[in-house]
């Protein structure tokens, strides 16, 4: 039911702004930097790989999209024994290799040189590992669902995931120009680029409570929702979905910050929530800590979707929408080729004579201009 | 001889007899304060004070309203202040009967000329001799002889001429064409009026043809060259423009203050979005009603939240008064009567609601005569029909729909809309049956229904079911009595069919029924007593959740349902204790009952509610009472009447309120839902104290008021941070008590009459609230005072109409607020892989400031009688100048990107027509 009052709001603007009314707009805000801590983390209990991020907030209309907090010291305690200290391996990014034991409970304690952090206790959950993942066309869609069953205990779940795909420019680079031959010769077949790799990481907040389900069974959690024409299942996809449970008061934060981001704005869209935290300062137990750090472990899980598989799969993609063939002949190849980045595409042969070429610009051809034409390391290719 | 000895004698005794009757009547001088009353009443009164006997056609009456302070006028000078504007027309005959009749006034004297066989010679050369007719009836068939043989130039000709003026306003009409029946001769009146004609010498039936309008026609016997003036209707009024000018003065007699009466005529003349004439959005329109945006169902009275409105449609609550989210209101306009709209002042019989009574009165039918209209616009239809069922019997039904799934079916084949689709109808019934003189019977049922969907999946629905029954039983002539029975029902479903894993079925309803009885006793000309009992029994299932088909997951949940009894008993008087001084007083005891079966939980005394601080559990049988709350509401009014066009009021009232919406959005929610008061949420309470000045210059035709107020709330239901309100089975967790204050001043400028009439209003207002002192919870905003959603100080309306002809009429509106209060964020991060916002104390900003101008146009169609239908047209424009309003403004990630953005809901001129027909 969460998605009510977010499709009530799409439907109202559908309804009612027939002419398109949401305009981008910078209305006066506070301009005092608060540079309250923020605190994003998950304890991997029962495996390594605990990561704690740490930065500061910055203004709405400031240029830096995050102030990442470099000098700090991050340490876990348990509450029956053992502390463990985070090393920083990026800016602000703090992690911890060894593992934590599963029989305890957690507090995080975050020193800075000029306050003093510490976490309530954090109860570790067990993350069910049973997810599945699935995925549908719907209303010219392609609707990627996790299922998974919580217990009595464990009812809350957020889920990230990591996409991948595979696509393709509208014409190759078979050919190119050699300007000092003055000619155009053809690519050699270790440097032809047929397709390239995109990836992406979940930038919505995606949760779900079990305990409104018969056998806390949560079936069929949308994760991603693919549009039609997007590039995306042209050729071939992959999405790492993350699982990870959390308990009711983590999900309340959540849930919060879902709505201020997601829900915010629309004509029946709730008030802006404030958002609770873990985290306390001890120094200045007034100022607010944003964050909040859950325990427990990652549940991980990694599907294709295949254009094979799909049946037909129109994309769309803006960059390639530019990409006409223009006929050059042999006196234009440097005006074509050398001084407007032309790549000749395709022949134009008189008997034997090929000397018009139909060209194109060069990023029609390149679809290494828009990503990496390596496969990321994990990448399966389609088996018959 | 004898014949004429016979007419000298009846010339005698008439030509003394009614001189001296005319005084007689004089003679006979009526006082007293008759407001707010149907002519019916009025005239029973008069009959009862007085000698007067009436004579009317009650339907002829039924849309007059009385608001006269007589003193010591004679009856004439009162029925001709009463009938004009409409075309009611009064005789008084010797017997002093008063004969009350539409067009023309009954005869009840023969005219002097009757007897006296007088003809009416006129002279070219002195005009002042020229007869103009006071009595049409008689003027059209009279044989007028004009002019003598002498004066003729022509012997076989004569020129006749003279003027055509209007009969009501006395100006010369213009290009009436003037002949003689089966004679090609004709004149046309030029500028002023003035015609002249050359025919030849005899009879002639002379018609006098305005067009588009009337047709005079005298007989005349010419003899020579003479003069005729005529006086004519330029214009037929048509129904609906009748506009109830006796009112004039009641914004000075009435005790009551920040009562707003609309007319249906000039709700229809305001620009409406769509084209849908709309109850909701012209009441906005007053001073002192505020909206937090447009396509918001609520409206805001003096400060109070939009659960604190009272909205009656004929005894009947309505719980959601809008269709598609607040674009049309739910009242189809055909059917309605009267709109009221009491924002202090609330009469006595009323309460349950802390800021305003927004009365809506429907139809009970024509009682003459089967009639029936409707409209058609471009999103939807009415269509209604009224009249008599036998000879005490009248109804009135009307419909309403709409077809705008039409829009749906134009978008892109791609587009995730497709598959949306909203509708939504609304009926009406009303019978009205009178059993006897004595007591009279009226029924009145109403239904709505709205139905949309975003995607193929979830589909929403929402009802409003209405119906009861009212006894009206006149006891003696000063007491009258009515009691009313009747059930109303509000409720809303969700329905979800993602897969048939998770389909379920998500409900709300509300159902109340109530018992009232009203009476009112003329004690004597001073004292007015209205006094009874109301007894409301609520049943409320705040929320259900079913699984939809076999294979669902979907838990049943249930909020446990809540029932509970309201009985208030008042007594309440309007005291003339002179004519300068008049008091409104009364008081409404209200008892309050929370009644089983329930679960009620307790917590830890002193501590914060939450999961851990319960104590237990209290389990109620039906029929037992868990809780009581009772305690006086004080209605107060009183005016001090400084002259005939000015007079100062003051009023206090409070109030209680045992119904709180649960709501976290800024406007009224599709998904907003209700709560009972319980032990532990306290009924809110209310009490406003205001002033006003009131002044009326140019004979009552310009109305001028300043009012000031001051109200205090407190047991205002708040929520902290990120609360749940579906399906949450411990609201009182969530719920902050708050208490408020409101303040205003609010000056408004009228003009009733004339070509070009309307109102100007400002109004300087303020709405806080703050989290109570003893509340332990969350304190929003450290506890101080933070503006309310709907906090707008200033506001400026102008609503101007401009009658260009009585056939065309041109409105202008236009509408200046400030911004609403936002919640805008202080700071931002990144989390979740995305920028987010971090938000602070709440309302600190507002939205840019509002200002939006509408127009439109009504045409009237011509009064032919033998037409199939009586049509007219309404095209207008909404916003405008295009101005984007925002209805609100946000920050939100796109791509996780943080991003500014304002929404407005009519951003762009939204243009509108609308058919309407009456047959």
């Amino acid at each position: 039911m969460k998605g009510i009052s977010s499709g009530i709001f799409l439907f109202a603007i559908l309804w009612l702004c027939i002419v398109g009314c949401r305009e981008p707009f910078e209305p006066a805000v506070t301009e005092i930097d608060y540079q309250l801590l923020v605190v994003e983390g998950y304890l991997e209990v029962g495996s390594s790989g605990s990561k704690i991020s740490l930065s500061r907030t910055t203004p709405i209309y400031s240029d830096i999209r995050a102030l990442p907090v470099s000098n700090a010291i991050v340490e876990v305690e348990g509450t029956e024994s053992g502390k463990w200290v985070f090393f920083q391996r990026f800016l602000g990014e703090y992690l911890l290799n060894d593992e934590l034991p599963a029989n305890q409970n957690y507090r995080v304690r975050i020193t800075t040189p000029t306050a003093e952090y510490l976490s309530d206790e954090i109860n570790p959950m067990d993350t069910p590992a049973d997810m599945e993942l699935n995925y549908e066309r719907r209303d010219g869609g392609v609707s990627i669902y996790a299922s998974t069953t919580g217990t009595e205990n464990v009812r809350y779940f957020v889920w990230e995931y990591e996409e991948d795909w595979e696509y393709r420019s509208p014409y190759q680079n078979f050919y190119y120009y050699d300007s000092e031959r003055r000619t155009v010769l053809s690519t050699p077949f270790s440097q032809i680029v047929l397709s390239c790799f995109q990836s992406d990481v979940s930038t919505r907040i995606i949760l779900e409570s079990a305990d409104r389900f018969q056998g806390n069974r949560i079936s069929k959690k949308e994760i991603q929702r693919i549009d039609s024409l997007s590039e995306k299942l042209g050729q071939r996809y992959s999405i790492l979905v993350k699982q990870r449970a959390i308990d009711q008061d983590a999900f309340i934060f959540w849930d919060g910050m879902r709505k201020n981001s997601d829900d915010i704005g629309g004509i029946f869209s709730p008030l802006p929530s404030l958002i609770n935290s873990n985290v306390n300062n001890l120094t200045n137990p007034e100022q607010p800590v944003i964050g909040y750090i859950s325990a427990g472990q990652t549940i991980e899980k990694r599907m294709y979707i295949d254009s094979r598989d799909l049946g037909p799969w129109r994309v769309f993609i803006p960059e390639y929408q530019n990409c006409a063939l223009d006929t050059v002949i042999r006196d234009d190849y440097n005006d074509y080729f050398v001084l407007n980045n032309y790549v000749p595409v395709l022949p134009v042969c008189d008997g034997p004579i090929c000397t018009t070429y139909l060209s194109t610009t060069v990023n029609c051809t390149d679809c290494r201009l828009r990503g990496n034409a390596n496969p990321p390391s994990f990448w399966e290719e389609y088996e018959f | 001889m004898l014949i004429r000895v016979w007419f000298y004698l009846v010339i005698l005794v008439f030509g003394f007899a009614f001189p001296s009757l005319g005084q007689e009547i004089q003679e006979e001088k009526i006082s007293g304060i008759f407001s707010g009353l149907t002519f019916d009443r009025f005239a029973r009164q008069i009959e009862d004070r007085y000698n007067f006997t009436f004579y009317f056609k009650s339907t002829e009456v039924d849309s007059l309203t009385v608001n006269i302070s007589a003193t010591g006028n004679p009856l004439d000078d009162i029925l001709r202040r009463i009938f004009s504007g409409t075309e009611l027309r009064f005789s008084i005959d010797s017997q002093k009967r008063v004969f009350i009749t539409k067009g023309q006034p009954l005869r009840v004297q023969f005219p002097k000329s009757f007897f006296q066989q007088q003809i009416f010679e006129t002279t070219q050369a002195s005009g002042d001799s020229s007869q103009l007719s006071q009595d049409r009836v008689f003027a059209k068939n009279k044989l007028w002889d004009i002019g003598t043989p002498q004066r003729s130039v022509s012997p076989s000709e004569g020129l006749l001429q003279g003027k055509v003026i209007s009969e009501e306003s006395g100006n010369p009409i213009i290009g009436a064409l003037v002949y003689s029946a089966g004679n090609d001769v004709r004149g046309i009146t030029d500028e002023n009026g003035n015609y002249s004609i050359r025919l030849s010498k005899g009879r002639h039936t002379l018609i006098i043809q305005n067009f588009g309008a009337y047709q005079e026609q005298r007989q005349i016997n010419l003899l020579g060259d003479g003069n005729l003036d005529v006086s004519m209707d330029d214009n037929i009024i048509s129904l609906m423009e009748v506009t109830v000018t006796s009112e004039k003065s009641a914004n000075i007699e009435r005790p009551e203050m920040g009562l707003e009466s609309i007319t249906v005529t000039s709700m229809k003349k305001l620009p409406a979005v769509l084209g849908e004439v709309d109850v909701l959005k012209a009441i906005l329109t007053l001073p002192g009603v505020k909206t937090v945006g447009e396509a918001s169902v609520g409206f805001n009275v003096r400060g109070g939240a939009a659960d604190q409105n009272l909205i009656l449609f004929n005894n009947a609550t309505i719980y959601n008064p809008s269709h598609l989210f607040g674009l049309f209101s739910a009242f189809n306009s055909d059917m309605i009567e009267s709109v009221d709209l009491y924002k202090a002042g609330i009469p006595v019989e009323y309460g349950g609601r802390l800021s305003s009574v927004l009365d809506v009165k429907a139809k009970y039918g024509n009682k003459e005569k089967i009639e029936g209209g409707g409209g058609i616009g471009p999103m939807t239809s009415r269509l209604y029909l009224e009249g008599p069922l036998g000879e005490k019997t009248s109804f009135a039904m009307g419909g309403r729909t709409t077809y705008s799934n039409w829009l749906f079916g134009l978008l892109d084949e791609e587009s995730e809309f497709r598959d949306s689709r909203a509708s939504f109808y609304d009926l009406n019934l009303n019978v009205s049956h009178v059993i006897d003189e004595k007591n009279e019977l009226q029924l009145s049922l109403y239904g709505s229904r709205d139905f949309f969907r975003f995607d193929r999946d979830t589909s929403f629905s929402y009802q409003n079911q209405n119906a009861n029954i009212r006894w009206i039983h006149y006891f003696n002539d000063r007491l009258e009595g009515e009691f009313t029975l009747g059930h109303d029902y509000y409720g809303f479903n969700i329905n979800g069919d993602l897969d048939p894993l998770n389909a379920f079925d998500y409900g709300f309803s509300m159902n109340q029924s109530h018992w009232r009885n009203h009476f009112t006793y003329e004690l004597n000309d001073k004292h007015r007593l209205s006094f009874g009992m109301n007894h409301v029994r609520y049943k409320l299932a705040a929320g259900t959740l079913v699984p939809k088909g076999e294979e669902s997951l979907v838990l049943p949940e249930e909020v446990q349902p809540e029932q509970s009894l309201e009985s208030a008993i008042y007594i309440g008087d309007e005291f003339e204790i002179n004519s300068n001084w008049m008091v409104n007083y009364g008081v409404r005891y209200v008892i309050y009952n929370y009644l089983g079966p329930q679960e009620v939980t307790r917590y830890i005394p002193g501590e914060i509610r939450s999961e851990s601080t319960i104590n237990g559990q209290d389990t109620y049988q039906a029929g037992d009472i868990i809780h009581t709350y009772h305690g006086p509401e004080a209605r107060i009014s009183a005016r001090y009447a400084i002259d005939n066009f000015t007079s100062i009021k003051a009023g206090f009232n409070t109030g209680r309120q045992h119904l709180h919406m649960l709501t976290n959005t800024a406007a009224i929610s599709p998904t907003d839902t209700w709560k009972l008061s319980d032990p532990h949420v306290a009924p809110q309470l209310g009490e406003q104290v205001s002033v006003g000045f009131f002044k009326n210059l140019k004979n009552n035709t310009v109305e001028t008021s300043v009012e000031v107020y001051y109200r205090r709330l407190r047991n205002l239901v708040d929520f902290g941070s990120g609360a749940t309100l579906l399906l949450n089975q411990a609201i009182e967790q969530d719920i902050l008590n708050t208490t408020g204050k409101a303040y205003g001043v609010e000056f408004m400028a009228k003009k009733t009459v004339g070509k070009l009439n309307g109102w100007v209003s400002y109004t300087y207002s303020r709405s806080q609230l703050r989290t109570s002192v003893d509340e332990i919870g969350e304190q929003i905003n450290d506890g101080a005072f933070y503006p309310s959603n709907f906090d707008q100080p200033h506001d400026i309306m102008v609503a101007a109409n401009f009658e260009f002809t009585k056939r065309i009429n041109t409105s202008l509106n236009t509408n200046y607020s400030t911004g609403r209060p936002i919640t805008l964020p202080i700071a931002k991060f990144q989390y979740g892989g995305s920028d987010r916002v971090f938000y602070s104390d709440r309302n600190e900003h507002r939205i840019p400031d509002y200002f939006r101008v509408d127009f439109s146009v009504n045409i009237e169609g011509n009064h032919r009688i033998r037409k199939l239908a009586h049509a007219s047209w309404s095209l207008g424009i909404y916003n405008l100048l295009g101005r984007s309003n925002p209805y609100s403004v946000y920050f939100a990630p796109v791509q996780g990107v943080l991003q500014g953005y304002q929404l407005s809901i009519f951003a762009q001129p939204i243009p509108f027509i609308t058919y309407n027909f009456k047959f």
